[in-house]
């Protein structure tokens, strides 16, 4: 390492800090120690660095600079927490969907208690506009199958008597989030019988076991039963006594 | 560490490595205060203390970038030949106060002045510097020995030709290049 090298290293690095790490940086303090002209010339900067070091860092500073840069950064917080008009009109907005947000999906996921006569009604109604079947087959296991993989009432038990009517088909329909079965059955003097079923759970108020309720709903003959598990309505166009005894 | 103990361990060095960027007191003021309210914005994202120095300084030097005039002329000479260090006089740094030294050291280019701003002013490392500044270590060195050559020299003018002193009227100059 030559004296101008040397030179260049301990002008700009510093002893005490991580620059005495540096290899080149040892090997040029080293050169001081045998190079007298090297050595006097390192003192001499080494004074005048002290010197523009101390000189610098009495630089003085405003006197009210702290005293300004605290209160302005209490000013910035308070700026932080103090809503503007539109930061409330936009937070009671939001406010606003996120309750009726949260109102639609208690409704979804927690519907409205449904009373055995509702479901009535929603029956004789869905029956009226009309439910072809979407899985047409004959065969009541092909349907309990279908409507098994549609998570919908498949293990229900059905009067014999109307279990010998032709089979038409089923599908499903949903009442007030539940997913209800529908089963239709062609009698033999061409009128249909279609029966709705839902799970008994599902229902607030459901008619006890055994217990047949037998009404009419404008043209349409309705009998409602249960069992332990399910809750159906049949409506049909027959008379309410042929209906009867088809049950 | 509280607003009020970070103010009070940094903000006098913030404020001489701000003047001797922006060369005059206001600025200085307002880059201080800036890089502060970056503080109160971002501070929380520093785990560890250590680094709180380094983060006010190089937090300060980007409010600097970022608020200067892009029109300012920069010099790049880091591929000029390399000058080499005057001898220098003994304590003739002595003879000049505080404020006239500040002055000289703002006449230097801005390439020059900030690394050795933070090298006088908070003994920096020149590793440190360039972790600061994010310019190569190379780059540091060789900006830290042209900017003592360049202090020196102007010192020396001065001391021999005081009325020669142009700081603080450096504002007008530094905008336009």
């Amino acid at each position: 390492m030559d004296k101008t090298q040397a030179r260049f290293l301990l002008r700009c690095c510093r002893s005490g800090t991580t620059d005495e790490q540096d290899e080149a940086f040892q090997e040029a303090r080293q050169s001081i120690l045998e190079d007298p002209d090297l050595q006097e010339w390192y003192h001499r900067e080494m004074a005048f660095d002290r010197e523009c070091r101390d000189k610098l860092q009495q630089f003085p500073v405003p006197t009210d600079l702290r005293a300004n840069l605290i209160a302005a950064q209490r000013a910035q917080q308070s700026q932080a927490f103090r809503p503007t008009r539109q930061m409330v009109m936009g937070i009671a907005a939001a406010l606003v969907m996120t309750l009726g947000a949260l109102f639609l999906l208690g409704q979804f996921l927690h519907p409205a208690p449904l009373t055995a006569s509702d479901f009535a009604r929603h029956a004789v109604l869905a029956d009226e506009h009309g439910n072809d079947p979407i899985f047409l087959s004959e065969n009541l296991d092909a349907k309990r199958e279908w409507l098994s993989r549609h998570n919908a009432p498949s293990e229900w038990v059905l009067p014999a008597d109307l279990s010998k009517a032709t089979g038409q088909g089923c599908r499903t329909v949903a009442v007030k989030g539940n997913t209800v079965t529908v089963i239709g059955f062609k009698l033999a003097c061409g009128n249909d019988v279609t029966v709705y079923v839902i799970s008994r759970q599902a229902l607030s108020q459901a008619t006890p076991p055994g217990e047949l309720v037998l009404n009419e709903e404008g043209r349409r003959s309705v009998a409602r039963w249960c069992d332990g598990k399910f809750y159906y309505v049949a409506v049909s166009q027959v008379p309410l006594n042929r209906l009867k005894d088809l049950l | 560490m509280q607003f009020q103990d970070l103010v009070d361990s940094y903000y006098e060095a913030l404020y001489r490595f701000a003047y001797s960027l922006a060369r005059n007191s206001e600025d200085a003021a307002d880059l201080t205060q800036q890089t502060f309210a970056v503080w109160g914005e971002k501070g929380h994202q520093i785990r560890d203390p250590k680094k709180v120095k380094s983060w006010l300084f190089t937090t300060l030097y980007r409010e600097f970038l970022s608020t200067r005039r892009h029109s300012q002329r920069m010099v790049y000479d880091e591929f000029l030949p390399e000058r080499l260090p005057n001898e220098p006089d003994e304590s003739f740094v002595g003879r000049l106060d505080s404020e006239a030294l500040m002055a000289k050291l703002a006449e230097l280019d801005e390439i020059h002045r900030t690394p050795l701003s933070l090298y006088y002013l908070e003994d920096y490392s020149y590793k440190e510097i360039s972790d600061i500044l994010e310019v190569p270590i190379g780059t540091v060195m060789s900006r830290l020995n042209r900017a003592k050559s360049q202090l020196r020299d102007s010192i020396q003018t001065h001391l021999k030709n005081p009325d020669l002193l142009s700081f603080p009227n450096l504002d007008s100059n530094a905008q336009n290049g």
